[in-house]
């Protein structure tokens, strides 16, 4: 029971770990890498209303190239009596194609996630290393923003809970209602489709018949941008599952984005 | 005596004018020299949809020695800035600063008097 506690904790805040970098999806992974020599910071706080835990999140990245981008993340989490460090994530990202026009930028992007269990045992630690690795393609205008994303992730469990392999989708749509100037406030609406199909859990090499299942949720938010520092917020609501998976649990974020 | 005085003070008076009209007259002229060696750029930046993202360019830019006066069109696609005339960036130097900043410079115009800007942004 304790094990499948902390697998939910660890779901719930799985389902929620991927910060977006500028004008990308906030719940989906995104194309979009840092100019060269470009340096983020971003300090973002996430609740899960199922988990009943708050995640702070601290993260920074950098543009090695106008194409490759490194990204670490370093979450804290307090869950109401215990607070600690989360789960350290690595990310890299590396445009593998990209087509300008006036005002326009197609990308196609590929995605890797090294999450390593950093996580204390009282705030949903899982032993496991998990490794992602997607695609994810975007066009943006001065009006209309479209994103999808297809991603793999592979957990490595050191425990005997082996937590089953992920395979995640979404697909975002996004509006600029006022096409405002350079030194002017910023405002993008999006809406995501997130969807996640997981395989079965195996807990001492017994693969667990009630776990498994696609989940599907729907996550509306906003980037409010003034020059080189971004507000981001969104909130996601699981609307459907299938099979043995919770529906994906509400939660909400929000965030900071400083590009120096 | 008193009148040779008074012509005295009139003399020192006016040369002590003329000095200031061509002090000043000098000063001018530098200025309109200095402002003769200016050169205006303007790129024209495709792939730049948003402003946040349009930051890249001006901290590309302001590594640009003496550039001043930046200024982004983002609803045209443009961006400017203004370099003394001897330290103005070649072509190629200024398509490898847009690439870096993860654009693409279609074209870049050099000139001695300042673009006229239609937006209001």
């Amino acid at each position: 029971m304790k094990k499948l506690a902390h697998f939910i904790i660890a779901f719930m805040l799985w389902q929620s770990a991927n910060v977006g970098y500028a004008h990308e999806p906030i719940y989906g992974l995104g194309p979009e890498t840092l100019p060269k020599y470009m340096n983020a910071l971003e300090f973002g706080t996430r609740f899960s209303a199922r988990a009943g835990t708050f995640q702070y999140e601290f993260g920074y990245g950098l543009g090695i190239t106008q194409n490759w981008t490194v990204r670490l993340d370093a979450p804290a989490i307090n869950n109401g009596s215990t607070y600690g460090l989360g789960d350290l994530r690595l990310r890299t990202k590396y445009v593998l194609w990209r087509k300008t026009a006036p005002g326009v930028l197609k990308r196609l992007t590929a995605i890797a996630v090294l999450r390593l269990p950093t996580t204390n045992e009282n705030l949903g630690f899982n032993g496991a290393t998990a490794m992602t690795l997607g695609i994810a393609n975007g066009y943006e205008s001065r009006r209309w923003y479209y994103f999808s994303d297809i991603g793999y992730t592979y957990f490595k469990s050191a425990t005997d809970t082996q937590t089953a392999s992920r395979f995640r989708y979404n697909l975002v749509g996004g509006i600029r209602p006022i096409k405002t100037g350079y030194l002017k406030p910023d405002l993008v609406l999006l809406i995501e489709l997130n969807g996640e199909l997981s395989g079965k859990m195996r807990i001492d090499g017994n693969k667990q018949q009630k776990t498994g299942g696609n989940t599907l949720a729907v996550a509306p938010g906003f980037l409010l941008s003034y020059r080189n520092l971004m507000l981001k917020a969104g909130a996601q609501f699981g609307i459907a599952k299938t099979k043995n998976v919770n529906k994906i649990a509400t939660n909400g974020l929000i965030s900071l984005e400083y590009h120096f | 005596m008193q009148t040779r005085n008074v012509k005295k003070q009139i003399i020192i008076r006016l040369l002590l004018l003329c000095a200031f009209v061509f002090i000043q007259a000098g000063a001018k002229a530098d200025s309109v020299t200095q402002e003769e060696n200016k050169t205006y750029i303007r790129i024209w930046v495709d792939g730049m949809a948003c402003p946040f993202c349009a930051y890249g360019l001006e901290k590309k830019v302001k590594k640009i020695k003496e550039a001043t006066d930046f200024y982004v069109g983002i609803n045209e696609g443009f961006i400017m800035f203004v370099v003394p005339t001897d330290k103005q960036p070649s072509k190629e130097a200024l398509e490898k600063m847009v690439k870096e900043a993860g654009f693409m410079a279609r074209k870049i115009e050099y000139a001695e008097e300042p673009f006229k800007i239609k937006e209001g942004g």
